[in-house]
């Protein structure tokens, strides 16, 4: 690779390009593995899909740009500090339509940052939680019959069904 | 509740275990990294959404890293070996005890009568803040007849051992006393290893802080109350003492941890009947998760049964003085005008 080439072009696996920098790619093994084989000089058309829809990619790459700065020369307390509440406000997002598929989208990439932090954003969700609640922000099926859901009721008291 | 009929029937490939959440999330990504990082009740919580969660909320390890870190004291390897053999492993332990037992008598008539119980393990957890400054595992064998015909006492240190807590001891100030009631908070979970259950006899937050005037110590209390058979809507307590000491501005030390069963005539039971009342409680109790407040209001009810028992019985005794003394004055009376007539 050129140690001109700032940032790279990718494909999503729905075919849209996206332009993501170097330094932000770095955070995910795989992206880092690509930049070291595939050449990315403005005399080759070859451009490497990755295997995340659109809508997740973009975010994916949102989330890399923001944290590229700190992982490459480290940052002050009071960064961590921003960086946090940066987070916090990435993550507020619909958990089945993208949450999930950011979650498995920074497994593929190995981006143990994101992944821990969509994980922990799930688990936040679900806490204090009624079991009504659990399945309207999963997206969950209660599948249960009205039998079985009034021998749970008896056999979990400290649960709060509605 | 009764959880070992949480059969986990919902025996679902774990190909398709989450379908219904989203084709992108495998199982085990939820399994083992998001179930990880819920606590006890929400957990429980999750296990009732679907028949998927509750096959993903089952594994054995999700439950035992829940039960070893609410309660280290279980994270001992003969006390993991006896859960290990009950029905849903630490599930059962959490189900059982994580809630407080309700004072009713249960619907249910009768005991499992399996083999009798060879010896009850208690698992007691202290904190300061919610975490945790002392667990100590003890073991209290029931066969033995000096356990069966004195009253029950299960003490968790010895005379001369004593316990350093993170806290100043402050000799008179009534704020510091609330400060202990709503911090030092206590758990004790009595296993039963024979029939595979076990229940928590503690109040968790102390139900009564008091100075101890005369040994210059502190008592703080914890207790639940129980149903004394299934019949009756008699009641009996577990109460729980433990004995603070120290010097001023040093740190306060606990001396004493130990548990009394008492009924509302203020006796202690004996180890027979304390067994069998806490096996049925154990067995047959519904459980609920109580708040401090009517947790210290069901111990404030106790002792005012307890008031009125013991002034009823003054009252019959006074009565019973009355009327000997009057039956003796008749006599008197009698046989004065038997000699003078």
């Amino acid at each position: 690779m050129s140690s001109s080439v700032e940032a790279i072009t990718v494909l999503s696996s729905d075919g849209d390009e996206f332009k993501i920098t170097v330094s932000a790619a770095k955070l995910s093994k795989p992206l880092n593995w690509m930049l070291e084989d595939v050449c990315f000089s403005d005399d080759c058309d070859e451009v490497p899909t990755i295997e995340v829809n659109s809508k997740t990619l973009v975010k994916v790459i949102e989330y890399c740009e923001k944290h590229a700065p700190r992982a490459n020369s480290g940052a002050s307390d009071s960064d961590a500090e921003e960086l946090k509440k940066w987070d916090i406000e990435f993550m507020k997002m619909d958990v089945k339509d993208i949450l999930f598929h950011i979650l498995m989208a920074a497994n593929y990439l190995h981006m143990e940052g994101l992944y821990d932090l969509a994980c922990q954003t799930a688990a936040d969700l679900m806490k204090g939680m009624t079991v009504s609640q659990i399945r309207k922000i999963f997206h969950i099926k209660n599948d249960f019959s009205s039998e079985e859901q009034e021998q749970l009721r008896r056999q979990h008291p400290g649960c709060s069904f509605d | 509740m009764d959880p070992h009929s949480v059969a986990d029937t919902s025996a679902v490939d774990d190909n398709d275990a989450c379908s219904s959440i989203s084709p992108a999330v495998h199982s085990d990504v939820i399994q083992t990294h998001i179930l990880t990082r819920l606590d006890g009740p929400t957990l429980a919580s999750a296990a009732c959404a679907s028949s998927q969660f509750r096959h993903l909320c089952a594994g054995d390890d999700l439950w035992k890293n829940i039960c070893t870190t609410k309660w280290p004291s279980l994270d001992d390897p003969p006390v993991h070996d006896f859960i290990s053999t009950f029905p849903n492993g630490h599930r059962s332990i959490f189900y059982d005890s994580f809630p407080s037992l309700q004072p009713l008598p249960s619907e249910k008539k009768h005991l499992h009568r399996s083999s009798p119980s060879k010896e009850l393990i208690s698992a007691v957890d202290m904190y300061y803040k919610d975490t945790p400054i002392f667990s100590k595992v003890h073991r209290t064998d029931t066969q033995m007849d000096w356990f069966l015909c004195s009253p029950l006492w299960v003490d968790l240190l010895d005379p001369k051992e004593f316990v350093p807590t993170p806290v100043n001891y402050v000799p008179k100030d009534e704020d510091w006393l609330k400060h202990l009631e709503d911090n030092l908070s206590l758990s004790w979970i009595l296993i039963d290893p024979t029939r595979k259950r076990s229940a928590n006899l503690s109040s968790r937050r102390p139900v009564s802080v008091q100075r101890h005037w005369l040994r210059r110590n502190l008592e703080i209390l914890y207790a639940v109350t129980v149903a004394r058979d299934e019949t009756s809507s008699e009641w009996v307590q577990c109460m729980i003492k433990v004995t603070c000491g120290g010097k001023a501005g040093e740190e306060m030390h606990v001396r004493g941890v130990s548990l009394i069963v008492e009924d509302t005539e203020g006796k202690t039971m004996t180890g027979k009947d304390s067994l069998g009342i806490l096996q049925r409680a154990m067995e047959n109790a519904e459980r609920k998760i109580v708040r401090q407040e009517e947790a210290k209001g069901r111990y404030e009810k106790f002792l005012g049964v307890k008031k009125q028992r013991r002034e009823r019985k003054q009252r019959k005794e006074k009565a019973i003085e009355m009327i000997s003394l009057m039956l003796i004055i008749l006599v008197l009376v009698f046989f004065c005008r038997l000699m003078l007539f």
